[in-house]
């Protein structure tokens, strides 16, 4: 059975290391998959209704989700750094368009959670 | 809108983030403004506002989050199981969910986890990580 050239692009991203995904461009994964970049990007874009960036965009905030709930130390500064984001705000709005909340915001709750349940909801 | 308006938003937020997984799948938006006591309405309405999304898209992704973590956490985990624990009536529904979060299944994506993200894609090609369509 033939595999569709978007989803060899999903396979390459979700299997991507973290320290790797700010190499993931289009024309890297065009290359790697040997695809034509504007058929991939077209492909692509039909079958999930967005482009591959976009796709990217939103792996690594998934990708950042898993590392802050793990490490509860690194700044939010290296943490958009190391998944290539230009400035740390780019990763904050993409963050919060995400999941409407700022990482750091999102840490600090799941960081306490027990001691917040407690707190407030503990009785219901 | 008032400032008490502009809070229902984050209450919600912060409710869903610091439940645990048997609490999180049985929320729906309509139970979480009960157990707040906000109204269903403008919980819906400040919500979609304020976080250009509604909160039943927020508590769909903050599932979907949680499934991931939970494949990060135990791979050896059935899909079945995993959607039983987050509360979907069927493994196929969460699947369908699964993918237009992921844009893959659960299944593979748990591969993904399990085998890939060692080793750079970019530098080792394709042959050796999981084959799609068997």
């Amino acid at each position: 059975m033939k595999i569709k050239v978007y989803e060899r692009a999903i396979e390459l991203i979700l299997s991507c290391p973290d320290k790797d995904l700010k190499k993931l461009r289009v024309v890297n994964i065009a290359q790697a998959i040997a695809a034509n970049r504007s058929y991939l990007s077209r492909c692509f874009k039909k079958a999930l209704g967005m482009s591959v960036t976009e796709f990217v965009r939103r792996e690594k905030i998934h990708r950042a989700v898993f590392i802050l709930d793990k490490d509860h130390d690194k700044t939010i500064e290296i943490l958009a750094s190391e998944l290539g984001f230009h400035h740390v705000d780019d990763f904050i709005a993409e963050f919060e368009k995400r999941l409407a909340i700022h990482p750091e915001r999102y840490r600090y709750l799941r960081k306490n959670r027990n001691f917040i349940q407690a707190e407030r909801y503990g009785n219901r | 809108m008032t400032k008490k308006h502009n809070e229902y938003a984050e209450k919600v937020i912060k409710f869903v983030l610091t439940r645990e997984e048997k609490e999180l799948a049985e929320l729906t938006v309509e139970k979480i403004s009960t157990i707040l006591d906000l109204s269903q309405s403008h919980v819906y309405h400040t919500f979609k506002q304020q976080k250009q999304m509604t909160p039943g898209e927020f508590l769909s992704t903050i599932k979907m989050i949680r499934a991931v973590l939970i494949l990060d956490k135990n791979s050896d985990i059935s899909i079945k199981s995993l959607s039983k624990k987050l509360g979907f009536s069927s493994p196929d529904y969460f699947n369908k969910i699964f993918k237009e979060h992921f844009g893959t299944t659960p299944g593979r994506y748990k591969k993904y986890i399990k085998l890939g993200r060692c080793e750079s894609p970019l530098q080792v090609g394709c042959d050796d990580r999981p084959t799609h369509g068997e």
